[in-house]
């Protein structure tokens, strides 16, 4: 070995030894847990007994159960409908807001507002604002001489309110898109207005293809963090059963039991170990499924950069 | 360099190896006798509790008063309010000597190896069990065997709003759940699609159902069979039919959601005037005293063909020695002291909770705690008591008796929402 060579295997044995540190945490607390849930989700498991081995009787027992698919559909309407929704209003709130207007940082600031608000402490102000009898919405809504909507009682309206709470939150997915469309070079812009490009044609033609990528970048996430939509809804329940009830249930009719919340309940209230792990792995496999489609489609409309 | 990197990785695994092997306490403290000339050493038994705060202090309180009682163990109090934190100790062995939890834990503890069997050392004893309540000595006990001792009773009374029926022109006080649930019914108002006045203890909605259907004179069954389409839940669900039907199921829904997410808040129903009749705990008592609502308290009557009054469910705080405890016969002694002993007065006396023994439950002393104390002592020494059976799937039964009032609620009739209960409870395994 030359002194080249051995100066070169030195520096990367530091390299690693100053890494060695992250390394052994993420393979603890990553790698390891990671291995163990595949292995878990094939035992009869409860946390505090060993494991038993039982083969595929947690994914055959969990396509037998009507909660199950009751969940996997809830998630799939949420994702679906908060997906699409958040990810237009943030394009055209960022788009109106990329112009230039007097008083546009201030809006800039109020839409991003929500978005730095504790998850907690924000679903908790929407359960006041949507609470039947005081609630705000409701009452702003009888000015128009809507009838009383009981938005989280009511299983025909508890989807639309935990995607109304989604949209209240896009915020920073307005401003990433604002970011990029910052970095569209405005020279494009020129061109096309000489070559008599009305808004719309700009919109569509220079700005949508300039951010293509960080709209699927968004787009990628949004879906992720919707298939593990957890946190709002376990407080809407919580607080619609007085925070008093012993586990949890899935809301009226099950309306809002989403799938990460019946893994919660496997996991923690009924202590099936085992068949929450089955379900976080066919959870990975099917956010793995739609990301791999989404990229493969995506070669289609993102450009290169 | 090889140096470097093996005194690196030494390092890691010593950190990693030594935070496995870490023992928590001490097993012997060295104590002092009052005249401090003699020194004798004392068992350590560590105990482990959930509460916090002030009632912490009184476990404290409580802990010392049994150390200077007598001079063969030391408990040492850890306020550790994080069931899964104990759990998660004891399953790694790490645990407590003695630790509390509810009653309905019971099961899952005694099932998972967690709780330790305690048949022998009552035996051994001669401890009388029949000296406590019997439904809350029913709920620490799996399969026959007893796995943990009552150290407190929770049960319900029939709150009334005593302006408003005043205001309705009642003047007497149900004496039967039929007279309740009519009086329930003629004290409910409703202005156009909205309802101004609810009558039925239908906020919280968990509390009623239950204990209608033990006031009706039927339970929910046993840990081997279950009856969820027995009568009294039928009446119950079928009275509630009914006034979804009189009333509209949007205008009591939206009444009982916006109760049920405003419980114990300035707009919980029954605080602002607007509930007649509420079913609840201890706790609702001073906080209907301060916000000035004018009521009374009383024992929840039974149907016309069960007679009795003080039905109820019954929940209970409880201790156990986990099975990993190294000092099993000290944690055992302060059980006893904790849940039958003095040490249960002070405890009731301190923290006003219910005591689980029939003896304490008349004690002037407990009794003459606060006009509340006295309602709920009597309700527990009546022994109207109910609970779901005992069994490892009892929340996923729970969560089937649930569905089935709110799909009531939700407008289904009790014929659908009985069919939809017994499917969902014969799934269960």
């Amino acid at each position: 070995m030359n002194k080249t060579n051995r100066q070169s295997v030195r520096t990367n044995l530091e390299g690693f030894l100053f890494a060695l540190p992250w390394l052994i945490g993420f393979i603890i607390f990553s790698v390891y847990p990671i291995f163990m849930s595949g292995y878990y989700s094939f035992t009869d498991f409860s946390a505090i007994k060993d494991p038993v081995f039982v083969g595929l009787e947690n994914y055959k027992s969990l396509l037998k159960d009507p909660l199950f698919y009751k969940s996997l559909k809830n998630t799939v309407v949420y994702v679906l409908f908060s997906v699409t929704m958040g990810i237009f209003l943030a394009l055209v709130i960022a788009t109106m807001l990329n112009k230039k207007w007097k008083g546009r940082t201030i809006f800039r600031a109020i839409f991003f507002l929500p978005s730095v608000v504790p998850v907690v402490a924000s679903t908790m102000i929407w359960v006041w604002v949507f609470d039947p009898n005081h609630g705000y919405l409701n009452n702003f809504l009888r000015i128009f001489g809507v009838s009383t909507i009981n938005w989280l009682g009511d299983p025909s309206w508890t989807m639309a309110s935990v995607v109304m709470i989604t949209l209240w939150g896009m915020g920073s997915s307005m401003v990433i898109f604002l970011a990029a469309m910052q970095d569209v070079p405005k020279e494009l812009y020129e061109a096309a207005g000489i070559d008599g490009a009305g808004g719309l044609a700009k919109f569509f033609s220079i700005t949508l293809p300039g951010i293509a990528h960080v709209v699927l970048y968004q787009v990628i996430l949004a879906l992720i963090n919707g298939f593990q939509y957890f946190t709002q809804v376990y407080i809407i329940i919580r607080a619609q059963s007085g925070n008093i009830s012993q586990g949890i249930n899935g809301g009226p009719r099950d309306s809002l039991m989403m799938y990460p919340l019946y893994l919660f309940y496997n996991a923690f209230t009924v202590l099936k170990m085992g068949r929450a792990a089955a379900m976080s792995w066919i959870l990975f496999l099917v956010v793995s499924f739609i990301t791999f489609v989404l990229l493969k489609v995506s070669k289609k409309w993102v450009m290169n950069r | 360099m090889k140096k470097m990197l093996s005194l690196g990785l030494s390092f890691s695994m010593a950190v990693m190896l030594g935070a496995c092997g870490a023992k928590a306490t001490p097993t012997t403290t060295s104590v002092s006798s009052e005249g401090g000339t003699k020194q004798t050493q004392r068992e350590t038994v560590n105990f482990w509790y959930l509460w916090g705060g002030e009632e912490a202090k009184i476990i404290e309180e409580i802990i010392s008063k049994y150390n200077s009682s007598q001079d063969k163990y030391e408990v040492v109090g850890t306020s550790t309010p994080d069931q899964q934190v104990i759990i998660t100790a004891i399953s790694g062995g790490q645990g407590p000597d003695i630790t509390d939890d509810f009653g309905g834990s019971v099961p899952k503890y005694a099932n998972e190896n967690i709780a330790q069997n305690l048949d022998e050392y009552i035996k051994k004893d001669n401890v009388d069990m029949t000296a406590f309540v019997d439904a809350a000595l029913e709920q620490q006990k799996y399969e026959g065997s007893i796995y943990s001792l009552p150290i407190s009773v929770n049960v319900f009374a029939l709150y009334y709003n005593k302006d408003l029926l005043d205001k309705a022109g009642i003047t007497k006080t149900p004496q039967t759940l039929e007279e309740l649930m009519q009086m329930s019914e003629d004290t409910t108002l409703l202005d156009g699609e909205s309802l101004t006045q609810l009558g039925a203890p239908f906020v919280p909605t968990n509390y009623w159902p239950n204990i209608f259907t033990y006031a009706y004179g039927s339970d929910f069954g046993q840990p081997s069979n279950w009856t969820p389409d027995n009568e009294g839940f039928k009446k119950s669900l079928e009275f509630m039919e009914s006034q979804v039907k009189k009333f509209g199921k949007d205008a009591l829904g939206n009444f009982i959601t916006s109760g049920n997410s405003n419980l114990n808040t300035p707009q919980d129903p029954f605080l602002n005037g607007t509930q007649v009749f509420r079913i609840d705990g201890p706790w609702l008592y001073n906080m209907a005293k301060d916000a000035g609502v004018n009521f009374e308290m009383m024992p929840i009557p039974g149907a016309e063909n069960v007679g009795g009054e003080g039905w109820s469910t019954v929940d209970t705080s409880m201790l156990y020695i986990p099975t990993t405890s190294a000092h099993k016969d000290g944690a055992w002694d302060f059980m006893k002291y904790m849940c039958m002993g003095e040490g249960n007065k002070l405890f009731c006396k301190l923290k006003g909770d219910l005591p689980p023994t029939k003896a304490l439950l008349e004690d002037q002393e407990i009794v003459s705690l606060s006009p509340a104390q006295s309602v709920f002592s009597g309700i527990v020494a009546k022994n109207n008591l109910g609970a779901l059976p005992q069994s490892l799937h009892t929340v996923e039964y729970s969560k089937a008796i649930k569905d089935a009032v709110e799909t009531v609620l939700l407008g289904d009739s009790t014929e659908q929402a009985l069919t939809k209960m017994k499917e969902a409870v014969s799934a269960i395994k």
